[in-house]
């Protein structure tokens, strides 16, 4: 399990990223979905060892009473022992294969001996399906496979926690949906923390999500206990775009969407707005867009 | 997960190799650059030799300096020394993994060195010229000690173009005001000092003439003490920093 108690990080220019996040994360797919200015990238970094944050503590360790718990910001060359880290944008030697950077990767992660470097990566490679591109430099790769790379080298020496922040951005749906599978695959064992403003990878991978906006946790759970406390609260109506603006001062709009021409608007409201509004099962989506739109009230 | 598995930390000697090994990987476009600019001027010197010239012009030396500062940024050009790296992201400690890094280009410099040492001997030998009189154009502790300074200088500064860039324009420029004002004042003349004067000269005909066997050892001890000094500073801005 992960645990973050009171994590903070203020950058030199005054700027609070991080205020106060307290977290604890178990094994399994974790969602953190928030938007671009959240503080989900510093938070990743923070968890990586990439920074250390200005205040708060994170630990690392079973979850039961027994076993090593690594202090995250005190040792972070241990976590580094056990952590995979994909992040939003990597960089790689481009002239470099596949195998050739894996295998450099595998022996910077300790896996000194050469037989088990060369199963270790081979298996890698089959398994995010770049089998076949292995001796292709990195430079000639596309979106897609760069990213399945990603993960690859993230899983080098069976990591016990994986970082991978804003993975699907920029891959086409069925680069997408492979890649989703993927990380599917790797979650079942380990802590995997997937952060994204894409809510739809989240709603589809993660049993346990969390909404950050202005380096804040605002609502953090399971999605159906989310969905669960937004029913009856959202609303919905089909209107022409000409009236989009009226709406908009009238009422506060969570979502907006095209559909065959005209405007579908979801509102947030605890009784009917009328105005002939149906109320709607309410989605992850509208949870998350609530979310933002109450905490920027609160601001 | 009741028991977590820690695998142990990479073994010094193979953080090592395996730098080498992929900044060797990582340089092969400029080594093909390299070999064609080197096959070039193979042909163009022994054509010149052939047609009966001189070929191999034994005066001047070899700007190897100045590729040695600018060698680091070909290495590093894929990896970012500040801000959220693959780098940094391995359990080895960053500053050493940083030096190691360095290091790495040392060997393939070196190499480098050893090799242009070779091809120049046996251009020299076909054009008559001795190994003494061809080793001495080019200035190894030079490119050694720039090595160590261009290092210095991506590991120490978030933007270190920036800095080159605006020191070679700030030179240029007080060379231009230099230039301009010789015609009215001069800037010997405002400066204002015969001492000064004489003293340029001195140490301009020192750096033309070859160092005594003294001399020659003070420089290098203090251009690579002076670069190693800069180096690890450098590398020190990315050690690890714990709150405790």
């Amino acid at each position: 399990m992960l645990t973050l108690r009171d994590v903070s990080h203020v950058y030199p220019n005054g700027t609070r990223a991080l205020d106060h996040v307290t977290l604890s994360i178990p094994r399994g797919m974790y969602g953190l979905l928030g938007p671009n200015g959240a503080g989900k990238s510093t938070l990743m970094r923070a968890i990586a060892t990439l920074q250390t944050p200005t205040e708060g503590t994170i630990r690392f360790g079973p979850s039961t009473g027994s076993g090593e718990v690594i202090d995250v910001i005190r040792e972070p060359e241990k976590l580094r022992r056990t952590l995979g880290y994909l992040p939003q944008d990597f960089g790689v030697y481009p002239r470099v294969s596949a195998y050739e950077m894996l295998d450099h990767m595998a022996v910077l992660k300790g896996v000194a001996s050469p037989a088990d470097r060369k199963v270790t990566v081979e298996t890698l490679l089959q398994q995010v399906n770049l089998w076949s591109v292995r001796k292709k430099t990195l430079s000639g790769f596309s979106g897609g496979m760069r990213q399945r790379f990603g993960i690859a080298q993230a899983l080098i020496g069976n990591p016990e926690l994986i970082i991978v922040d804003e993975p699907t951005a920029g891959l086409d749906p069925e680069e997408r949906n492979r890649f989703l599978n993927l990380l599917a695959e790797i979650g079942e064992n380990v802590v995997v923390i997937l952060s994204t403003h894409i809510v739809a990878d989240v709603s589809d991978l993660c049993p346990r999500v969390a909404v950050l906006a202005d380096g804040r946790v605002q609502r953090e759970g399971a999605p159906q206990e989310l969905i669960h406390a937004a029913r009856g609260r959202i609303w919905m109506k089909v209107i022409e775009r000409g009236e989009l603006a009226r709406y908009r001062e009238q009422h506060e709009l969570l979502s907006t969407r095209l559909f065959a021409g005209r405007t579908v608007v979801h509102v947030l409201s605890d009784r009917d707005p009328g105005d002939g509004f149906t109320p709607i099962d309410a989605g992850l989506e509208d949870v998350y867009f609530s979310t933002l739109a109450e905490s920027r009230r609160a601001a | 997960m009741s028991e977590m598995t820690l695998h142990p930390a990479p073994r010094w000697r193979d953080v090592l190799v395996e730098q080498v090994r992929i900044v060797g990987l990582s340089l092969r476009p400029v080594l093909l650059v390299v070999i064609v600019v080197l096959a070039a001027f193979t042909f163009l010197i022994a054509r010149d030799l052939l047609s009966g010239g001189e070929g191999f012009d034994s005066s001047g030396m070899f700007p190897t300096p100045l590729i040695s500062f600018l060698f680091p940024f070909a290495i590093w050009l894929h990896e970012k020394p500040f801000g959220s790296s693959f780098l940094w992201i391995f359990p080895v400690e960053r500053r050493r993994l940083a030096l190691a890094k360095v290091f790495a280009g040392f060997v393939w410099l070196a190499l480098a060195l050893a090799l242009f040492t070779a091809w120049l001997l046996a251009l020299g030998a076909l054009a008559g010229v001795g190994p003494a009189g061809t080793i001495m154009r080019i200035p190894y502790i030079g490119t050694i000690a720039t090595y160590l300074f261009g290092s210095a200088l991506l590991l120490g500064l978030r933007h270190p173009l920036k800095w080159v860039f605006g020191t070679a324009g700030l030179l240029l420029l007080v060379g231009g005001v230099s230039q301009a004002l010789e015609h009215s004042y001069g800037m010997n003349t405002l400066l204002g000092s015969s001492r000064l004067f004489f003293a340029t000269e001195r140490l301009h005909s020192a750096w033309g003439s070859l160092p005594g066997p003294g001399q020659w050892i003070l420089g290098t001890f203090l251009s690579l003490g002076a670069g190693l000094a800069a180096l690890l500073a450098a590398a020190s801005r990315h050690r690890e920093r714990r709150r405790r």
